[in-house]
């Protein structure tokens, strides 16, 4: 079994994905169990690879054939403690915004088909070995989900589905441009041989930046990030949840993969410049964030900053001094990790909670809603949790990543770790106050006072993101045991020079 | 006996954890809810009582227990445990009594409201954040209690969360909070660093090298870490024990529940700072101009928060300043380098101030939820328990002996005589000092005598009753306890073998004779040192002046409706800390978001990619398109020129 899984793993999204479409024209409540069973039969496998995955090895589960020999490409997947840990996020969210999806009453097959297909590559991309596989998976990556904010998004989709596509197709064409050269240059394309290749310090740069490129506008770093409220607040809840939990991870994921171990002295040279539009986004994203009256506009820009933290935490290592490089930039990378996750499981959730309070209410604009306390209070219990991760409240996930990076700010400079951890403060405020506009307070309207509390529909998928965001901040080592070994192994290559010796 | 110790301590802390959990998450039926908090929490006061006697009667100095791992790295292992000294066995106890009398006190108190699970619930879950700040063996452990009280104080102060008042007011001790917690959770940051480890025995055998680790603060020099942790510790403190000029917080959150008030914003919580300080004495005492900067805020606190107490007419927000202006006296005494009497008024004045809580709850309870001191009167023939509890603790406030603050507040007193002499400011802080020692009486007798004597005021449709057994028994309780536990536990806290808080014996050498007064002192008779000291007489005149003003004058107006116009309205806002908080603070905030948003974001980032980036690629387009138009003989032309260019490129090429 061990042999194939990873294939297995990806190949189950595209099946259920053609399979869903096939069921359109069946009764809603066959389609509706048969997304939910596909979504746990996902988990099962992405959980048997969790438990079989030995934290002290690098890349396991390695399938490695022949897919283009002309070019030296190659079908060549594994995954490390890294992409584990992503895989298995991407699973989680997959099942929760099924569940989200199949509470729709119209479109079910449809939209569980994109996530499935998204879910298949997200997964293959957190899998693949081979940078020309991961460019595949990636750019496929896109497509669903433009056609889900496209399709099934609100009044201004078009605009916002077409801005996405764009946005994130013009980073992509620097990005495969500089695979293209790595690839050439060094004659295969895998991960390891782009990792070993020495390059001279212009080269690395120029790379580097067509990197940035691409990564910066999926993740979004400041200020590549205009296209993310527009996709947010045009796209569907389980299409939120799916943008925010895993597509963002994409560009984090890429920072680890390429630009930190592909060319750590372009890193080292840029990374003064990463550390400010990172802190940037961090403050300058938190204040703009106050200022927004719909409420998944504001979750978005809440999420950019947050994002801001992931790239903090990257390039800070290369602030360190040299003494306490590797130890805290690993600390940092750690924080970097455990960031991606815990933003995910709480961002989805905050994305999921409100989904279901504009399904009742039907607006996204703050106004529109007050006291909902003592109409919804299951439901504002939910959000309130979800709230706390997100403002990294100590014992939900949201505290670990944010600590561990703001541990590796501290080491490079007192200043940047302060503004680091300003995020505690704005993101507190902004979500505070949103918090106390839509349950505090007196309801604002009649049709406030009608509405139901969840079903067990909505309450199971609200049970398991609260779940793992408590599992996360309580016990933070079910992320970190796996992922320590390959965290360590990736410092030390973000760490070595590997200026070509002419 | 180890094993049961560790077990009597576990106890303690998980209990109401488990308790409050369960009855949020599972329980329906409000009866069962409230006997479930209250049982639980009775077996966690009798867990703590039983750890407290073990801990004493073996003597014990320090013990970590381990529960569960929280993170293990090769280089960062985080263990969550509890960590039991003197410190925070005292600490325990004093959570488990209040909390546990406030338990039983609110069964009687919020029957008529609605939300009595909730509210278990979370009153419950805060004991245990506060047990955990207290009791955790490590610094993240701590932040995990320190922010734990803060959100469960922010869902108590908005228990009534329909009242926007209440929602205002949770919002901003929640955001005040943080603000201390940036700078707390810095200061953590800066110690795992340089200590590499979170946990209490590494960091405590490691704190006092900080002092020789300088960090760069580009612009301020480089700075000993040990001197800059104790600055965003005091930060933090002055946030959580709500210090000038951070204080605003605390008499907002009277928007609570009563009961509540007394619990988190009396006895627990607000001292949570006074608690660290104490706990990282050792950084404190590192640089001399912090101190000084701890005994400057302290003082400045315990006289002019307190002076605001005479201006208001809201029983609770009398109380609330009274606890402003005692929790100035524990940060003066953290600033003279009397911690242990710091601590040891936190006790007392824990005990004290839930008792004044409690009690005007039970009038509050008895007029319907009135709050304005103005509309009571002539409560003392109605509620004798009550009159009679609540002039306890207004001795023991004022510093009357034999009540119980008496002994802390005289010490203090002395600490401060002694050490102000080497302080910058000396005079103004032993100033403030002394003259707290009138203010407080007199507005905590003020309220006794305008709330209990002279005529009544107060409409009800009820007649006024004595409050049930459930709430006058809590309130007897705290009575007794703050009458007599002061004179008994004295020695255990100052005495000459206050083996209890040795770890603040040991403290530098600018502040010996500060503890080598206080021991003198303790060894002699405290009651017999304070006859020749200013404090008592003070005290006394106080409660004189405040009955020759409110009983024999019979007024119940404040004391300050005589004075200009301006100073009333400086006085009745607090001296401006408020209006420039909301009127200021937060419009900047506002318009600083505001102009991020409209300039930075919507004109900046949006307008660029959508006027510049896009309208370049459409003019970029359209230029191009033309030169594709749709005529035959315009092609031609574009192909000859080609053709042309191309035959004069390929010949100068070759003729280079």
């Amino acid at each position: 079994m061990s042999e194939y899984l990873l294939t297995s793993v990806i190949l189950h999204g595209v099946i259920a994905s053609a399979v869903m479409q096939g069921v359109s024209r069946r009764a809603l409540i066959i389609q509706k169990i048969l997304a939910i069973v596909f979504a746990f039969v996902g988990l099962s496998l992405a959980m048997y690879m969790w438990s079989r995955f030995e934290p002290s090895m690098a890349f396991q589960f390695v399938e490695n054939v022949e897919w283009i020999p002309s070019l030296g490409a190659r079908y060549h997947l594994g995954i490390d403690g890294i992409s584990l840990n992503l895989v298995v996020l991407t699973f989680w969210i997959v099942l929760a915004s099924i569940l989200m999806a199949c509470t729709e009453s119209a479109g079910i097959t449809s939209a569980c088909s994109l996530i499935f297909f998204t879910q298949a590559m997200a997964v293959g991309a957190f899998c693949a070995m081979d940078t020309l596989l991961f460019y595949l998976f990636w750019e496929s990556s896109l497509l669903p989900m433009y056609l889900f904010i496209g399709v099934f998004g609100s009044s201004a989709r078009r605009y916002a589905a077409i801005k996405y596509f764009l946005f994130t197709l013009s980073g992509s064409v620097f990005f495969l441009l500089a695979t293209l050269y790595m690839g050439v240059l060094a004659g295969d394309f895998s991960f390891s041989t782009f990792t070993q290749l020495p390059l001279s310090l212009l080269e690395q740069q120029v790379l580097f930046i067509a990197f940035t490129l691409a990564f910066a506008i999926k993740l979004p770093m400041f200020p590549f990030h205009d296209w993310l409220p527009d996709a947010h607040t045009q796209a569907p809840t389980s299409g939120s949840m799916l943008l925010a939990a895993i597509l963002l991870k994409l560009g984090g994921y890429g920072f680890m993969r390429y630009n930190l171990p592909m060319t750590p002295d372009a890193s080292l040279f840029y990374a003064p410049w990463m550390v400010i539009l990172s802190l940037i986004a961090i403050v300058f994203v938190g204040f703009v964030a106050f200022q927004q009256t719909d409420v998944k506009r504001l979750i978005a820009y809440a999420s950019i900053s947050h994002m801001g933290m992931v790239t903090l935490g990257c390039f800070v290592l290369y602030l360190q001094p040299d003494n306490v490089m590797t130890r805290i930039g690993f600390t940092g990378l750690s924080g970097v990790l455990i960031h991606m996750i815990s933003h995910g499981f709480s961002s989805a959730g905050l994305f999921c909670a409100f989904g279901m309070l504009y399904r009742r209410v039907g607006s996204r604009s703050i106004q529109d809603y007050g006291g909902l306390m003592r109409v919804l209070p299951v439901l504002s219990g939910f959000f309130f949790l979800y709230t706390m991760s997100n403002i990294g409240f100590p014992g939900t996930a949201g505290f670990v990543g944010e600590f561990f990076i703001v541990i590796a700010s501290m080491s490079a400079n007192f200043w940047v770790a302060m503004l680091a951890a300003s995020t505690m403060l704005l993101s507190a405020i902004y979500s505070l106050v949103l918090v106390k506009r839509i349950f505090y307070g007196k309801v604002v309207s009649n049709q406030l006072l009608t509405l139901f509390d969840v079903d067990f529909q909505e309450h199971l998928t609200l049970l398991i993101l609260a779940f793992l965001v408590l599992l996360i901040g309580l016990s933070p080592w079910v992320v970190m045991d796996p992922a320590e070994h390959s965290l360590r192994a990736l410092t030390m290559l973000s760490t070595h020079s590997k200026v070509r010796m002419s | 006996m180890q094993t049961i110790l560790s077990q009597f301590a576990f106890c303690t802390l998980l209990l109401p954890l488990l308790s409050g959990l369960t009855i949020g998450l599972f329980f329906r039926q409000e009866r069962a809810a409230m006997q479930m908090a209250i049982a639980a929490l009775l077996l966690s006061f009798i867990c703590a009582l039983g750890a407290a006697i073990l801990f004493f009667a073996y003597g014990v100095t320090t013990e970590s227990y381990v529960l569960f791992q929280w993170l293990e790295l090769a280089d960062f292992n985080c263990e969550m445990g509890i960590w039991l000294d003197g410190l925070s066995v005292v600490m325990m106890l004093m959570i488990a009594t209040v909390s546990l009398l406030v338990h039983i006190y609110s069964a009687a108190y919020m029957e008529d409201d609605t939300g009595l699970i909730r509210f278990f619930s979370l009153i419950s879950l805060f004991t245990f954040a506060m047990l955990q700040l207290v009791m955790t063996n490590n610094m993240v452990g701590l932040f995990f209690g320190w922010e734990g009280v803060s959100l469960f104080s922010y869902l108590l102060i908005g228990f009534y969360y329909a009242k926007d008042t209440a929602a205002h007011a949770n919002v901003k001790a929640f955001l005040m909070n943080r603000f201390g917690d940036l700078a707390f959770s810095l200061g953590i940051v800066l110690i795992i660093f340089h200590v590499g480890s979170p946990q209490y025995q590494d960091v405590f055998s490691r704190l006092s090298g900080l002092a020789d680790v300088t960090i760069e603060l580009y612009g301020f020099g480089a700075q000993p870490v040990s001197v800059l942790v104790g600055f965003l510790f005091f930060i933090g403190a002055m946030t959580k024990s709500a210090q000038m000029p951070l204080h605003m917080w605390l008499p907002d959150s009277m928007e609570a529940p009563t009961p509540v008030s007394a619990l988190i914003h009396a006895a627990t919580m607000v001292t949570a700072g006074v608690f660290l300080l104490c706990r990282f004495s050792a950084l404190m005492v590192s640089s001399a101009f912090l101190m000084n900067c701890i005994a400057f805020i302290g003082a400045s606190g315990a006289l002019w928060l307190g002076v605001l107490a005479l201006c208001e007419n809201d029983i609770k927000r009398i109380i609330a300043y009274s606890t402003l202006s005692q929790l100035g006296y524990m940060v003066l005494a953290v600033g003279v380098g009397a911690f242990q009497l710091a601590i040891f008024h936190l006790l007392l004045h824990a005990l004290y101030k839930a008792l004044l809580f409690l009690a005007a709850g039970s009038v509050i309870h008895a007029l319907a939820h009135e709050q304005d001191i103005r509309r009571m009167g002539g409560l003392g023939r109605l509620m004798p328990i009550t009159t009679g509890c609540f002039l306890v603790g207004a001795l023991s406030l004022s510093g009357i002996p034999p009540f119980s603050g008496f002994y802390s507040k005289d010490l203090i007193l002395l600490a401060v005589a002694k050490q102000s002499v080497h302080l910058g400011l000396g005079g103004y802080i032993y100033g403030c000092a002394l003259a707290g020692f009138f203010v407080t009486p007199l507005y905590i007798f003020r309220a006794y005598w305008v709330v209990f004597f002279g005529q009544p005021r107060y409409v009800t449709r009820m007649p006024v009753y004595e409050s049930p057994l459930a709430m006058t028994g809590p309130l007897a309780a705290l009575a007794f306890l703050s009458f007599a536990v002061g004179f008994i536990v004295l020695v255990f806290f100052a005495g000459q073998q206050s083996r209890l808080f040795y770890e603040f014996s040991q403290v530098s050498a600018p502040l010996v004779p500060v503890q080598s007064a206080i021991r003198y002192v303790v060894g002699h008779g405290v009651v017999g040192h304070a006859i020749f000291s200013l404090g008592l007489y003070l005290a006394l005149l106080g409660i004189a002046a405040s009955w020759l003003y409110f009983t024999y004058r019979a007024s119940y107006q404040g004391a300050f409706v005589m004075v200009p116009k301006w100073l009333n309205w400086v006085l009745l806002n607090g001296y401006g800390f408020n209006w420039v908080l909301e009127k200021i603070v937060v419009p900047i905030y506002s318009l600083v978001t505001y102009g991020c948003n409209r300039f930075g974001e919507q004109v900046l980032i949006h307008g660029v990619y959508e006027k510049c980036i896009a309208l370049g690629v459409r003019s970029f387009s359209f230029a191009v398109s033309r030169l594709q138009p749709s005529y035959l003989n315009r092609y031609f032309a574009i192909m000859g020129m080609a053709v042309v260019m191309m035959i004069l490129i390929s010949s100068f090429g070759s003729a280079v």
